[in-house]
């Protein structure tokens, strides 16, 4: 018997997840969530292709450090989305089904409110070795790129 | 560990609060018997052999963690299928990784969602993203007129297909 959320689920606890947004939209009367995101810098979410693309729901809205997915929480911060770059090897899930937002403004960090590590650049992952494949990989603009497993700070800070 | 505002269960109202589970990551070969088709690269599969817990309609583009001491970013939520109390990974012998890496889910089923009130049965689920395919296929095909993107779509329902975490 299925008893949890998530499908079995356990509740979080409040600054369990600080790095967890939730992606809303207003479309589709006003169906709110949709899709989750984490925060990898304060101006950049990493999230699911799929959520991006033309045929999902725009985003009208990026909410961090909340608990809740309809009622307002203590503390929790709005934003926009800015740009959003899909993987290059994205088509459709499965291949290379990740997404970065650029949000408007940056998010404010606290207790609620904060970046997900990503593994360091040589750290032994398994059982894939990311670094190899090129997850990480995004294209920007012309002659512009951002792997996310070097450097992602100084690249996001040039795009604001 | 993997969290979201996903569903409780396929149908059903996303949750009102966070929520997390723990999986397991599987191999490709295991991956493979229930995902129908080779398993990219950039794709790991996971899940709980037993049932019951799995990452739903809402969860995807959240964070998949390492459960490890070093906790990072191992991923983030693709596609899947619901799981249902009788529907699990075909094969039930398994091997397991100790390790959360990538778990990815279908997107596509965020939209079968708006479409489909409760339902109990794996393969009526099947069949309601039948219809809701040729819906989307023919919005897409008056948006964009791509049959490329339509061709992909069809990989995607091969992997949504099977259900089980």
């Amino acid at each position: 018997m299925v008893t949890g959320k998530i499908q079995g689920g356990t509740a979080a606890r409040a600054r369990e997840f600080p790095y967890t947004v939730s992606i809303r939209t207003t479309d589709l009367d006003n169906l709110g969530h949709f899709c989750g995101g984490a925060i990898l810098t304060p101006n950049l979410i990493i999230t699911a292709a799929a959520c991006t693309d033309p045929i999902s729901p725009n985003i009208s809205e990026i909410v961090a450090g909340t608990l809740y997915r309809n009622e307002p929480y203590p503390g929790q911060q709005s934003r926009l989305p800015a740009r959003l770059v899909p993987h290059p090897g994205y088509v459709f899930p499965p291949y290379d089904d990740v997404a970065l937002i650029f949000l408007d403004s940056p998010l404010e960090f606290s207790e609620n409110v904060s970046a997900i590590a990503l593994p360091q650049s040589r750290q032994e992952t398994y059982p894939r070795k990311i670094f190899e494949n090129e997850i990480g990989l995004f294209i920007l603009g012309e002659n512009e790129t951002l792997d996310l497993f070097h450097g992602i700070i100084n690249y996001t800070q040039f795009l604001l | 560990m993997i969290n979201g505002w996903g569903a409780e269960q396929y149908g059903q109202n996303l949750s009102d609060i966070l929520m997390r589970i723990t999986v397991d990551t599987y191999s490709d070969d295991y991956c493979q018997t229930f995902m129908g088709q080779d398993v990219p690269e950039t794709l790991l599969c996971g899940g709980v052999d037993e049932g019951g817990i799995s990452a739903c309609i809402g969860d995807a583009g959240g964070p998949v963690t390492t459960t490890t001491s070093e906790v990072y970013l191992a991923g983030v939520m693709s596609h899947f299928g619901c799981t249902e109390p009788n529907c699990k990974p075909s094969t039930s012998n398994s091997n397991t990784f100790s390790s959360s890496n990538i778990y990815y889910r279908a997107s596509i089923l965020i939209f079968m969602y708006y479409f489909t009130s409760a339902i109990s049965a794996c393969v009526l689920q099947v069949a309601a993203f039948l219809g809701l395919w040729i819906t989307i296929q023919k919005s897409l095909f008056i948006l964009t007129g791509s049959r490329k993107i339509i061709r992909s779509m069809g990989v995607a329902f091969l992997f949504v297909m099977p259900q089980g975490s």
